[in-house]
């Protein structure tokens, strides 16, 4: 078991600057996820813990251990690559034996180790097995076991789902969070997936262009975002962002298009006439609710119906590119018609700086 | 594994097939069908006259103690010239691998030696290693060695095989070069977190995955020793000093073109020829099985 520490983690290749400083403590026994779109420098981030590279700046300790300048193999640390990385001229057995042999141990506790982590896995059927004869599925499965024998005191993952098909990832992903119930072992896991970041994470750090966006839990992301960017990545589908103003006065929002929709709490007064991103999350439009004080007029351009639930593409007056989003988990009897009245509540608005991209707050300005 | 490809025209791909066709039945099957023919016969060294005597010319050969010694000799100088050119071309791989800055200069220095025709090498290494001019040959001498390959039968032999597989390094380096880089790096980097030390993954990981390519390379440079040297022979040693360095190929061009014993001759290359087809076979029958990486 082990805390990791991130300390103003910074690496460059060349002068391109991949992770510009990054600051995170990662609990013991916690999941944490890294988000983020490619090339964000998750997976740097990812390798300078594993000590895959060097870094250029700032500190990692592992367990109070300060390990910058220590090998991959002595930070205990076991890693999940998004290939599976199996040696493909060993059997199953000796893939997951590897790291054993090599720390010398007893054949007997080998044989014991890795037995344990083939049964959790449910794998032993396989462990004569060469790689080459086992499905995506299984390997990725042999690929954690053979992280799971060595018993090490941080796990790291590197998008290990990105290679199933929809239905295993689905499943597997209730399988790794599961394990991580049973073994409580601290974990690193980078996905470019923010519905597997939302549903494994303890905690999220979402990274852009090198740069910790937000971290917290995946709640904290859902509810407050800090920034735009974080609005419009967590959540499916996105956030609705659409650029606007404060009204003269600061009591309302201007949407593009000419739709303003009237605050009940006043915003502080020198916000009028700021120009603002305002993000509503299409799961919180609704068509009639009681406690709702906004209502947003729309164009019904398209209507998804999924079953448990109905999205509705819908575009603003006098406005091409300001789609909003609205999704309702019922199945209303709405046509193609042409306008649709929604309704917000002043709570479920969410304000960003138009030029910054952060988030204002509004509970604070009331 | 092989792509099938269906012509609509039946003639095509025997079109497409017959230019190298004709270079094979020009250039292999008539001379190859006439050596077989000519080991059957005896002929004289003018050949103005040739008489049949069917399997003589090989019982006359496999009795003679001449044709044993070049046997043996061969085999010493395949096992070392192979095991010479492959073990250095692994290891400048291997370093090439790792270099990041000047890659492709270092790439290209090393593949010259590919490009240098046998008898230019043979004469050039001939010329270093020369007992009266040779530069290297000096420095040998003055650590105490009386370095003489014009005559001592070790030295010519040790010379030929430093030779000769220098002129091989260069084609097992490139595709020693291209096994390594087709080993994912990530597999690499689970056996550093697994534990595994430099020289611990290089081989239990590195060196199995290249077993392929090392086969490969273990049958085209023991056919390059059986055959191709006769050129760095020839200009070095002239498979001298008392026939030290007459390899199996030497002794064929030796007995049949400067003994005029043409049948003898023809025989040891049919034999020759035997073990070429022999090898080829053996390596189409084997390589097929590659190792896959994931």
């Amino acid at each position: 078991m082990a805390e990791v520490r991130l300390d103003r983690v910074r690496k460059s290749f060349g002068s391109f600057e991949a992770v510009k400083g990054v600051d995170v403590t990662i609990g013991d026994s916690e999941f944490l996820v890294v988000v983020g779109p490619s090339g964000c420098g998750k997976s740097t981030l990812l390798r300078l813990i594993a000590g895959l590279e060097e870094l250029s700046g700032g500190d990692i300790t592992i367990s109070g251990r300060l390990v910058n300048d220590v090998e991959p193999k002595d930070r205990d640390i076991a890693m999940v690559f998004q290939n599976y990385a199996l040696y493909p001229h060993m059997t199953v057995f000796d893939n997951m034996a590897y790291g054993l042999k090599i720390r010398r141990l007893p054949k007997a506790e080998i044989r014991e180790r890795v037995g344990r982590a083939a049964a959790i896995l449910q794998i032993e059927s396989l462990l004569e097995r060469q790689p080459r004869q086992l499905s995506g599925g299984q390997r990725q499965r042999v690929a954690m076991g053979r992280a799971i024998v060595r018993n090490p005191s941080v796990f790291l993952f590197d998008e290990p789902l990105s290679n199933l098909d929809a239905k295993l990832r689905v499943e597997m992903r209730v399988e790794i969070r599961k394990l991580h119930n049973t073994l409580k072992t601290t974990s690193v896991y980078v996905t470019h997936d923010q519905v597997e970041a939302m549903t494994l994470a303890d905690r999220i750090v979402i990274m852009n262009g090198g740069i910790a966006e937000q971290i917290g839990t995946p709640l904290d992301l859902y509810e407050r975002p800090s920034s735009a960017f974080v609005a419009g990545f967590i959540g499916s589908p996105p956030m609705n962002l659409v650029e606007g103003e404060i009204g003269q006065g600061a009591k309302s929002v201007v949407l593009a298009g000419g739709t303003e929709l009237s605050l009940n709490s006043p915003l502080p007064q020198g916000w009028g006439g700021r120009s603002v991103t305002v993000g509503i999350r299409p799961e919180r439009l609704r068509l009639d609710d009681s406690k709702a004080d906004l209502a947003i007029s729309l164009g019904v351009e398209l209507i998804e119906r999924h079953g448990a639930d109905t999205v509705i593409h819908g575009v603003l007056p006098n406005r091409e590119r300001g789609e909003v989003i609205v999704r309702l988990n019922e199945t209303p009897t709405i046509a193609q018609t042409d306008r649709l009245n929604v309704k917000a509540r002043t709570a479920d608005i969410h304000l960003f700086d138009a030029e910054t991209g952060k988030r204002l707050e509004l509970e604070k300005a009331a | 594994m092989l792509k099938r490809v269906l012509f609509r025209n039946r003639w095509l791909p025997y079109a497409l097939l017959f230019p190298q066709l004709l270079i094979t039945l020009f250039f292999f099957i008539w001379p190859a069908s006439q050596a077989l023919v000519q080991s059957f016969y005896a002929t004289d060294p003018f050949g103005l006259s040739s008489r049949f005597v069917g399997f003589a010319e090989y019982t006359r050969l496999l009795a003679d103690p001449l044709y044993h010694n070049a046997v043996l000799r061969t085999l010493v100088f395949t096992f070392f010239t192979t095991s010479l050119a492959l073990a250095a071309g692994l290891f400048l791989a291997v370093y090439a691998d790792r270099v990041i800055r000047g890659q492709n200069t270092y790439r290209t220095l090393l593949i010259w030696p590919y490009a240098v025709a046998p008898a230019v090498a043979g004469v050039l290494w001939l010329f270093l290693f020369h007992p009266t001019y040779g530069a290297l040959a000096l420095v040998i001498r003055q650590t105490g060695v009386n370095w003489n390959p014009l005559l001592n039968g070790t030295h010519a032999m040790t010379l030929v095989i430093v030779a000769s597989a220098w002129k091989q390094v260069s084609y097992n380096f490139v595709f020693f070069l291209a096994g390594l880089q087709a080993i994912p790096r990530s597999l690499i980097e689970a056996a550093a977190i697994d534990g595994a030390s430099t020289f611990r993954r290089f081989w239990t990981i590195v060196f199995p995955l290249l077993s392929p390519t090392l086969f490969f390379l273990i049958v085209i440079n023991v056919v390059y020793s059986f055959f191709e040297t006769f050129g760095v022979i020839h200009a070095v040693t002239r498979g001298g000093p008392g026939g030290a360095t007459t390899i199996l190929v030497y002794k064929v061009y030796a007995d049949g073109f400067v003994g005029l014993d043409i049948g003898s001759s023809a025989a040891q290359s049919v034999i020759l020829m035997a073990l070429v087809i022999g090898l080829t076979m053996f390596q189409f029958r084997y390589l097929e099985r590659r190792v896959q990486y994931n």
